[in-house]
């Protein structure tokens, strides 16, 4: 056991997301920007946005509308949303600005201004749920002794959408969640999760807002949900959060360690302390249940996580370089940058070596730096229009048509995401 | 006589007083060697407290958390042993049990520091203490008992978290030469902890305060089998 852990160790050490994320230039930190806030770079941001827009295609189809709401929000707000008397004392401070009393906070979450766009309106039983989506960027503070590469931060963006729904609708729409995060898991190949449903403390219960009916009604629709998808489920009392029960899913990476990544909160606060409402079948007002959930979690934890977990060998689809060309001498550059365009307007992103290196050493370059496919190209290729292809870890491919190689990209990116 | 209620729902009698060792023994030996710390009406308990009232029991072995938060947490008490042995005049601070392991925050005499390469000896100290398998004893202390005590012994750290706990409430765990403010639980004995292992070394505030004296905190990991 112990030897089997410490091997885990080494391994988990070469896999550490902050040191891959260095080399292969997916994202920074700047002292003078400040601790515990990301900077995307091209690389990685270019993969964070394919990420979003995988998640916006799932989540159209499942009848979620995106929003874009502002990174403050006054003070008023969280005082509102009841936030503020718990954190408050623990976040970044409120912003003043020249006139006077006037206070903002850096938004810890986006469920307020959320529930602002719900309040915009009345709304009746038919209009309900109201599925609002948003990669929504949150601040909290964090101590600097805590932070941690992308998983612990001061600044992070979540996948995140609030569901208005009626109270008969919560346990259909927890099971449509949890098909969106499954739809996820499957597509990164996380075959190895389980579920924790989070419920209140069993007697310690002064920290909870919200009454102990709802709370009973919302316990019960995560329990009975997780049964009807047959998803093993581990009970912990006293995990819940202030607001409402949770469901979180955890990852097993590929070496054995346990990540959190998809959350589904049922909220019968909010709804309350922002008066937000509904008219029934009996034409009378009703309060509305909020379900917050997050497939991925947050950008940069999941990010974090995928680079643990592939050790830098992103699935195709997403990987921000797909294909290296490597020409054998400087012959071939022209014919290698050609193939580079050809392919960027086919949606294959490929980079082409021009160094005046040896072949070999291209070919293990473009190993190091993860590119799944390597194409050499010299007299033969250049003169029939054709690549030569070896794939890593499975080396040589043979020789192909450019377009067909093009059409092999294709087809094995949309096998990839047939489920999304 | 008193009725013990089984995750299963089976429902057996015993005689009050009578110890999850002793009902894992009574089940099976295979058992009784596996098991590690037991919940007693949903509170997790070493495997030597005595059951006086009809009570649920869940027997926990390694593959339970709360088996490897009790482990952990023993094991935390074991390298604070060899920490006291290897460093005298050293203080302590809190040395709980983590996701993957323990740690213990210490205050290193005058001039000490550990560094990676001391993580051997450590290791090793912890692994000759528990072939020892020494018990670990829980006391009940008065508070004014507790504060004497660890003044007595140079603690005056845990002198600060004594402070804040109520008289009645506060209790210790000894194993050998060494005695810890704690709350438990713990395992029975250092003598399952068969395989440690010192991982890394890091600097913590005491308190998790900026303003406070720097510790060195001290990470490990244990298994009961190598």
């Amino acid at each position: 056991m112990l030897d089997e852990y410490l091997v885990m160790l080494e391994e988990a050490k070469k896999r550490d997301h902050r040191k891959i994320g260095k080399e292969m230039e997916l994202f920074m930190f700047s002292e003078r920007v400040g601790k515990g806030l990301p900077i995307w770079l091209p690389k990685g941001t270019d993969m964070r946005l394919r990420l979003e827009n995988f998640l916006k295609r799932i989540q159209a189809q499942y009848g979620y509308q995106q929003v874009i709401t502002p990174h403050i929000g006054h003070k008023q707000l969280y005082v509102t949303s009841g936030h503020y008397a718990k954190y408050g004392k623990d976040s970044f401070q409120p912003i003043h600005t020249p006139d006077e009393g006037e206070e903002y906070m850096l938004k810890p979450m986006n469920c307020p201004h959320h529930c602002e766009i719900y309040a915009r309106k009345p709304h009746s039983y038919k209009d309900l749920p109201i599925r609002l989506a948003e990669f929504g960027t949150v601040y909290r503070y964090e101590q600097s002794g805590e932070l941690h590469g992308l998983t612990r931060v001061r600044s992070f963006t979540q996948d995140d959408a609030h569901i208005f729904c009626r109270p008969d609708q919560v346990k259909g729409e927890f099971l449509r969640v949890m098909d969106i995060i499954l739809t996820v898991f499957r597509t990164f190949n996380f075959e190895n999760y389980d579920a924790q449903i989070s419920l209140r403390h069993k007697t310690d219960r002064a920290k909870y807002i919200g009454s102990d009916e709802n709370w009973e009604r919302a316990e019960r629709a995560i329990i009975e949900a997780c049964e009807e998808k047959g998803l093993k489920a581990r009970i912990e009392y006293g995990e819940a959060a202030f607001y409402g029960p949770k469901l979180d899913f955890m990852v097993k990476d590929a070496i054995g360690r346990s990540w959190q990544l998809g959350t589904i909160q049922v909220d019968y606060n909010l709804p309350e302390r922002f008066n937000l409402e509904y008219t029934g079948t009996d034409n009378e007002k009703h309060r509305p249940v909020m379900i917050h959930r997050a497939p991925f979690g947050s950008m940069e934890r999941f990010v974090a996580v995928l680079i643990e977990h592939t050790a830098g060998h992103f699935p195709l689809w997403l990987t921000p370089t797909q294909v290296a060309i490597l020409p054998i001498s400087e012959k071939f550059v022209g014919y290698a940058n050609q193939l580079k365009q050809e392919f960027y307007l086919n949606d294959v992103r490929a980079t082409v070596d021009d160094r005046s290196e040896k072949i070999g050493r291209k070919i293990r370059d473009a190993e190091i730096s993860h590119i799944p496919y390597l194409l050499i190209v010299g007299e033969k290729e250049t003169a029939e229009g054709t690549v030569s292809v070896r794939r890593q870890g499975q080396g040589d491919q043979g020789s192909m048509t450019k377009e067909d190689f093009i059409r092999k990209i294709q087809q094995e990116v949309a096998d990839m995401l047939k489920n999304a | 006589m008193i009725k013990i209620t089984f995750p299963d729902g089976a429902v057996k009698e015993y005689n009050a007083g009578i110890t999850a060792q002793e009902i894992a023994e009574s089940i099976s030996p295979r058992l009784a060697k596996e098991v590690l710390a037991c919940s007693v009406n949903e509170e997790v308990r070493e495997l030597n407290y005595p059951i006086y009232e009809d009570a649920t029991l869940k027997l926990h072995k390694w593959e339970d958390d709360e088996a490897k938060h009790a482990f952990w947490h023993t094991s935390a008490h074991l390298l604070a042993e060899a920490l006291q042995e290897l460093y005298p005049g050293i203080q302590f601070g809190i040395g709980p049990a983590i996701e993957n392991g323990f740690y213990y925050d210490v205050l290193l005499p005058e001039g000490q520091v550990i560094k990676e390469g001391d993580f051997d000896t450590i290791s090793n100290k912890m692994t000759e203490l528990a072939r020892l398998g020494e018990p670990l004893v829980k006391k009940q202390i008065a508070k004014q008992d507790a504060l004497d005590f660890f003044k007595e012994h140079g603690q005056t750290l845990k002198l600060e978290l004594i402070n804040e706990l109520a008289d009645g409430t506060i209790s210790t765990y000894t194993q050998g030469p060494f005695t810890d403010l704690c709350r438990g639980p713990h395992l029975v004995s250092t003598e399952a902890i068969k395989a440690v292992k010192v991982t890394a070394v890091s600097a913590a505030f005491w308190r998790g305060d900026a303003k406070r004296e720097t510790l060195t905190r001290v990470y490990g990991i244990s298994f009961p089998k190598k």
